[in-house]
């Protein structure tokens, strides 16, 4: 019996801007079908590290898989499998977002009749159907970012990356990204994101990652990050302690 | 003195706003010692000029009447210009919502707040006009007409009447056509205003009858009080407090209508930039290729930008007297039509080439789409050279019927000359916002010079290959010599 392909499998991952190392020999397996927290504290290389899988950045070393896919030798096929929703919407102001998700489909060759009723789906989903025809330019930060969502699941991506998703979003708008997240996950899919409400990642991601000067320095569930502390111990506590840990060399 | 220096830069005074306005707007933009010096050099040039000036008319009449009627045409010239000018200014009055607000929560009195912004634009509208006009009424003085001293005066008030008039105006259109429109007739009405402007100032190259009558006309002298202006541009008093106390209603009805423009500009972006009720339009196609998708989105991005496509106009307009003055020389033949045609293709690929190359907004989407090497570039530079070709197209139609040769030599000529100055964009301006696109050249003068070195050779390759001379080859030479020299030097791509 064959173990699982992961969803995404970095292995020795590294990357310097200017003499700063962002990302040092970085290893994780993230397995399929689970929404994993990527933690770490301002400037610990989360972003770097999901911008080097979504191919947007070159590593210096190291190896990454997605779904068996060599991202590095195969970019293509890796970014077909791909969704990668940062923190600043990717957006064209001048575009209404029902051309917007038709652009999207077209760039990841997604047919008509598949794409069509998705985009009305997610548009609806995300209450932004009655303004399908209004170019973005007028949104608020919370319509722009609930567009950017529906571009990253126009093509059902069987990875989706996430860096900050619930930044700018109000209440009813957060809780709906986060049920959009687990039905992802629910119907087969992976979801990555990083994010700085810790609440959240306790609550919805199934493992979680903490990395710190580029490095992991804690990985696995809840359950197993909190083995051997004190009964109750929340995931704040947990990262404020390894946040400040010293990095092994 | 001291005292007085400290009332000027006091915390929360006009002043100390003002400066505080000049240092947000001038800090963080490359080449500034690079502009200065060419600011310096380029004042070098009224001075020059205006010493010179000042020193033929040094013995003639304090007031002289013959002056009076062209002194008075160029100073409603100028007010036009001003207008123009002030226009664009006041759009952006209140539009920068975050640090205004910062401002209005001070414990400040807004009427102070809204003074500051009001005399930025005033100092902008002002200072290009003293700078031109200053030197010479400075030099009049020290040879003698002291009273001429009240020139930089007049220009001042006229600076203060024309944002007047421009706030006006804008709070009109806006009243009468929202504010998405007014932006969209005033843009147009800049682009021929300025247009015209500068069309006048060719006139004596190609129109010098008709100049000669014009100026004629302008030299007389107008009724009373309409020559009030030029009147106290030399210092007459009761002119002069005239013009100075209209000046000084202006700045009150400006501080006014200021107050309630930034009142009225909405918080909520949603309200300023999305139309009342959504619009249907077309059905949007999906299911299209990557190459279709990205090329239909940069025209749709080209097409729905009004105030691009009014700055690219106004550099077209600005060329073609020039290109008329260069390969016409008051003929019009079917082969200089076709040089034109290249320079102007090529000219407005440029523009478009920056566009959608340097300036895309979402480049990393672009980056993380599954996309054959290439590709996006391809898509890209087809978009960018669709609407020149276009546009050369329309003009082979008329040059067809005289001369197909001249069509067959201007189409591939085109072609070469938009790809050349799109290279050389790709090649040389780093990615940028799209709203820079007016500041593109200024921290490169060389680049600048050199597309217009570049297209200036292909339009004369293209004369010169109708006219079936060898120095065409010579011609051709210089943009591939230059190419190669800007791919050497390109810019290397940054993650």
């Amino acid at each position: 019996m064959h173990a699982p392909i992961p969803a995404l499998q970095i292995h020795g991952l590294a990357k310097a801007f200017e003499g700063f190392q962002a990302v040092n020999g970085l290893d994780l397996v993230v397995p399929a079908g689970q929404i994993y927290a990527l933690l770490g504290p301002n400037g610990a290389g989360k972003t770097t590290t999901l911008r080097m899988v979504t191919g947007l950045a070159r590593p210096d070393a190291g190896e990454i898989s997605v779904f068996g896919v060599d991202a590095l030798a195969d970019p293509i096929a890796a970014k077909r499998l791909i969704a990668w929703l940062p923190d600043e919407p990717l957006l064209y102001d001048k575009l209404t977002p029902i051309e917007y998700l038709a652009f999207i489909a077209g760039l990841w060759n997604v047919p008509a009749a598949e794409a069509e009723p998705r985009a009305e789906a997610l548009l609806q989903r995300l209450t932004l159907w009655d303004k399908r025809d209004i170019r973005c330019e007028g949104f608020s930060r919370g319509m722009k970012q609930k567009l950017a969502l529906a571009g990253a699941l126009i093509h059902e991506p069987r990875l989706l990356i996430l860096d900050e998703p619930l930044t700018g979003l109000d209440a009813a708008a957060a809780r709906s990204v986060k049920d959009i997240l687990l039905e992802q996950v629910a119907a087969g899919g992976t979801v990555i994101l990083t994010t700085h409400i810790l609440e959240v990642a306790e609550r919805i991601a199934q493992r979680i990652g903490i990395i710190r000067a580029g490095r992991m320095v804690a990985e696995g569930s809840m359950a197993e990050l909190s083995a051997g502390r004190a009964e109750g111990t929340t995931l704040e506590q947990l990262f404020l302690e390894l946040a400040e840990a010293p990095v092994a060399a | 003195m001291t005292a007085l220096a400290q009332v000027l830069s006091a915390p929360g005074s006009l002043p100390w706003l003002v400066l505080h306005d000049v240092r947000v707007k001038a800090r963080g933009r490359q080449g500034r010692w690079g502009r200065m010096i060419a600011i310096a050099l380029l004042a070098a040039l009224p001075v020059l000029g205006g010493a010179v000036l000042a020193w033929r008319v040094r013995g003639g009449a304090d007031l002289p009447q013959a002056a009076l009627g062209l002194v008075g045409a160029v100073l409603l010239g100028m007010m036009l210009v001003m207008i123009s000018s002030a226009y664009a200014h006041v759009l952006r009055l209140g539009r920068d919502r975050g640090e205004l607000e910062l401002l209005l929560t001070a414990p400040l009195p807004v009427t102070r707040v809204v003074a500051a912004r009001v005399a930025g634009v005033q100092a902008v509208v002002a200072l290009p006009f003293l700078i031109l006009t200053g030197p010479f009424f400075l030099f009049s003085a020290l040879f003698g007409h002291v009273g001429w001293l009240a020139g930089p005066l007049v220009v001042i008030a006229n600076a203060l009447v024309a944002t007047a008039l421009a706030l006006s105006i804008a709070t009109l259109l806006d009243r009468l056509l929202g504010q998405a429109r007014a932006k969209l007739v005033a843009q147009a009405m800049g682009v021929c205003l300025a247009g015209g402007v500068f069309a006048l100032g060719q006139a004596p190259n190609f129109a010098p009858r008709w100049f000669d009558a014009q100026l004629a006309f302008f030299s007389q002298r107008p009724p009373a009080p309409l020559d009030w202006p030029a009147q106290a541009v030399f210092g007459q008093p009761l002119q002069l407090i005239a013009v100075l106390a209209l000046a000084l209603a202006a700045t009150q009805c400006s501080a006014w209508l200021a107050a309630g423009r930034m009142e009225a500009a909405p918080v909520d972006p949603m309200a300023a930039n999305a139309p009342a009720a959504p619009r249907r339009r077309g059905a949007v196609r999906f299911g299209g290729s990557a190459f279709a998708a990205l090329f239909g989105k940069e025209l749709k991005l080209l097409g729905r930008d009004p105030e691009l496509i009014s700055q690219i106009g106004q550099q077209l307009v600005f060329m073609v007297p020039i290109l008329a003055l260069i390969f016409t020389d008051g003929q019009v033949t079917p082969a200089r039509l076709a040089a034109a045609g290249v320079f102007l293709a090529g000219a407005l690929s440029s523009s478009l080439a920056w566009l959608v190359l340097c300036a895309e907004d979402a480049p990393d989407l672009i980056a993380a789409a599954p996309l054959r090497p290439g590709m996006a570039i391809r898509a890209k530079l087809a978009a960018a050279l669709t609407p020149p070709l276009l546009m050369v197209s329309a003009l082979a139609l008329l040059v067809l019927p005289k001369s197909p040769l001249a069509v067959a030599v201007m189409l591939p000529m085109a072609l070469v000359a938009g790809l050349a100055s799109a290279a050389m964009q790709a090649w040389t301006q780093p990615p940028a916002r799209r709203s820079a696109f007016r500041k593109r050249y200024r921290s490169s003068l060389l680049m600048a010079v050199g597309e217009f070195v570049l297209l200036g050779s292909l339009a004369g390759a293209t004369r010169l290959l109708l006219a079936g001379s060898w120095w065409t080859l010579a011609a051709l030479a210089v943009p591939a010599v230059m190419l190669a020299g800007v791919w050497w030097f390109r810019l290397k791509p940054a993650e």
